[in-house]
């Protein structure tokens, strides 16, 4: 073999790789739902039962006068013993009417709500929250400790659901489904709905069957005092992530997190990408932190907790890389054709028929777990991964499909045309961030805001988030400044 | 004793619902054969099209 030959060799291996590492994510996704009719059958249910302790409820608020009123009242009518159930709202130095919002109902509900102020705040929520844990602990009152947003809603017996697991001694923490509940939906809201239904319902549902769950809901997490106790009395505060730290730190002590698909809890989401943009780049920039300091758990077998384990691990990285291995794939492909490997377009109809798969299983069974997302949000459902990969995905499974058509139509694809289609396609996989951006970019401009969401239609929503993962490696590697930049809510929650 | 009536009651209602909410979960396994239909449809559509 001549050294041309063996280069030629060499890099068509290097950049098959590239595009194997490219199916990662989807195989990963896939394997994950697979996972998740076993929950029918591998549960917690078997360890609950009917359990109602002592339940202090935390509550950080930085002006949220427009929500509390509401989730307060929502509170104190839950179906739970009201001499077992105490509100404290740390207020960290609102300047809106939060103060004033909290005495109307500690006063309406004397002794069960109570207002913590601080005067000089801004240190963001974990430090708020702590003021607040700090104050539940100061008694042996409190058994159970439930940490919330201030403008999630709790339907009446979303509580008690929770707390039967911890029933189980051995649980440490449990965490409800957050649903998506604006009232004035528009597509981003139903995109983040069946997010939602994916993220939770779904893969919840399969962390909690391989017995890892990667994140306590922020706006719906109870702990177990003990829990909470060991935990050091606070939640972290050096990352973004104080949620996922808690979560891991919860299981590295070797306590269970239980996912509760029944307690159902509701949120107000972002409805512009932007606002998107900023709460996911937090969620993200928080994610990147906690792959840091637990660098040494994940892949690591362990019998006290199911962190190390090659399926929580493999779900864990195919999210966090998800970007990089979305451009090797692109980079990949790209090369082969310019070699011309007859490979890449068999690897890369191979690719799009995998992702084909896997996302007709993941929606069809999300939307299915929950039905009023599947009502709402059908035309997300068929334009989640984008209109562009939609053709892209149908074109891979019908390859003769565009020449077929064109006939029907009389014209001619010439190879011209056919390598210009065929590179767009490879290069989509990574390009969609681009356009991902795009859209969040002209969204201010008069322009944008029609344009933005045929944008988001076309580019799909996976591609978004993606691009604000990529935007979270960028910020930590500045190290890019931190600070507590929260995500408008003005009080349209449904139920 | 009312308020023991009423205690017990407040259990078993809440037994109720955790059985409930057992038995509702048992569907997840037939809902998930469910989606492999989508999933069937795709593989036979792209055999038959190849034959």
């Amino acid at each position: 073999m001549s050294p041309a030959e063996t280069a030629l060799l060499v890099a068509t291996v290097i950049l098959m790789v590239f595009v194997f590492l490219g199916a990662v994510p989807v195989l990963a996704t896939l394997f994950q739902f697979l996972v998740v009719p076993l929950h029918a059958f591998i549960n917690h249910y078997k360890k609950a039962a009917p359990y109602e302790p002592n339940v202090a409820v935390i509550i950080p608020a930085w002006n949220e006068a427009a929500v509390l009123g509401p989730a307060l009242d929502r509170l104190m009518a839950l179906d739970y013993p009201v001499d077992r159930l105490r509100v404290i709202v740390v207020d960290d130095a609102s300047t809106d009417a939060t103060p004033e919002v909290v005495l109307a109902k500690a006063a309406e509900f004397p002794g069960r709500i109570v207002h913590l102020r601080r005067e000089h705040g801004g240190q963001g929520k974990s430090h708020t929250l702590n003021v607040g844990i700090a104050h539940a602990l100061e008694d042996d009152w409190m058994q159970a400790l439930l940490i919330m947003d201030a403008d999630v809603i709790y339907p009446p017996t979303s509580l008690r659901r929770l707390t039967r697991h911890l029933a189980d001694p051995e649980v440490g923490a449990v965490t409800a489904y957050v649903a998506e509940g604006s009232i004035r939906q528009n597509y981003l809201t139903r995109f983040v709905a069946l997010e939602y239904a994916i993220a939770q319902l779904g893969a919840r549902r399969a962390q909690n069957v391989l017995g890892a769950i990667a994140c306590l809901a922020g706006g719906a997490q109870l702990h177990s005092r003990e829990n909470i106790v060991a935990l050091g009395g606070r939640v972290d505060t050096s990352t973004f992530a104080e949620d996922t730290v808690t979560t891991f730190e919860t299981q590295l002590q070797g306590r269970r997190v239980v996912f509760e698909p029944y307690s159902v809890v509701l949120a107000e989401e972002p409805e512009t990408v932007n606002a998107l943009w900023r709460q996911r780049l937090r969620w993200a920039r928080g994610n990147v932190q906690v792959t840091g300091r637990y660098r040494n758990v994940f892949f690591r077998p362990s019998r006290e907790h199911g962190l190390g384990g090659f399926a929580f691990g493999s779900f864990w990285f195919a999210i966090f890389l998800q970007p990089v291995f979305m451009i090797l794939a692109s980079t990949g492909l790209i090369g082969l054709w310019f070699l011309g490997s007859p490979l890449a377009a068999e690897v890369f109809r191979t690719l799009w028929i995998i992702a084909a798969i896997g996302y007709a299983f993941g929606l069809t069974l999300s939307v299915l777990l929950d039905g009023r997302v599947g009502r709402r949000s059908w035309r997300e459902v068929v334009l989640f991964p984008g209109l562009v990969s939609v053709v892209i995905i149908i074109v891979a499974i019908f390859p003769g499909l565009m020449q077929w058509l064109a006939g029907l139509a009389g014209w001619t694809i010439t190879p011209e045309i056919s390598a210009g289609f065929v590179l767009f396609a490879y290069f989509w996989q990574a390009g969609c961030m681009l356009f991902a951006w795009l859209a969040k970019a002209i969204e201010g401009t008069g322009v944008g805001r029609v344009l933005t969401p045929l944008l988001v239609y076309l580019v799909g929503y996976g591609p978004i988030l993606c691009a604000v993962t990529f935007d979270s490696y960028v910020k930590e590697a500045r190290r890019a400044e931190s600070r507590w930049d929260k995500t408008e809510k003005i009080g349209r929650v449904t139920a | 004793m009312s308020q023991q009536h009423g205690e017990r009651r407040e259990l078993v209602q809440q037994q109720r619902e955790l059985d409930g909410d057992r038995r509702r979960e048992r569907i997840v396994f037939l809902l998930g054969v469910l989606s492999l239909i989508p999933v069937a449809a795709i593989i036979l559509v792209r055999v038959v099209f190849f034959v």
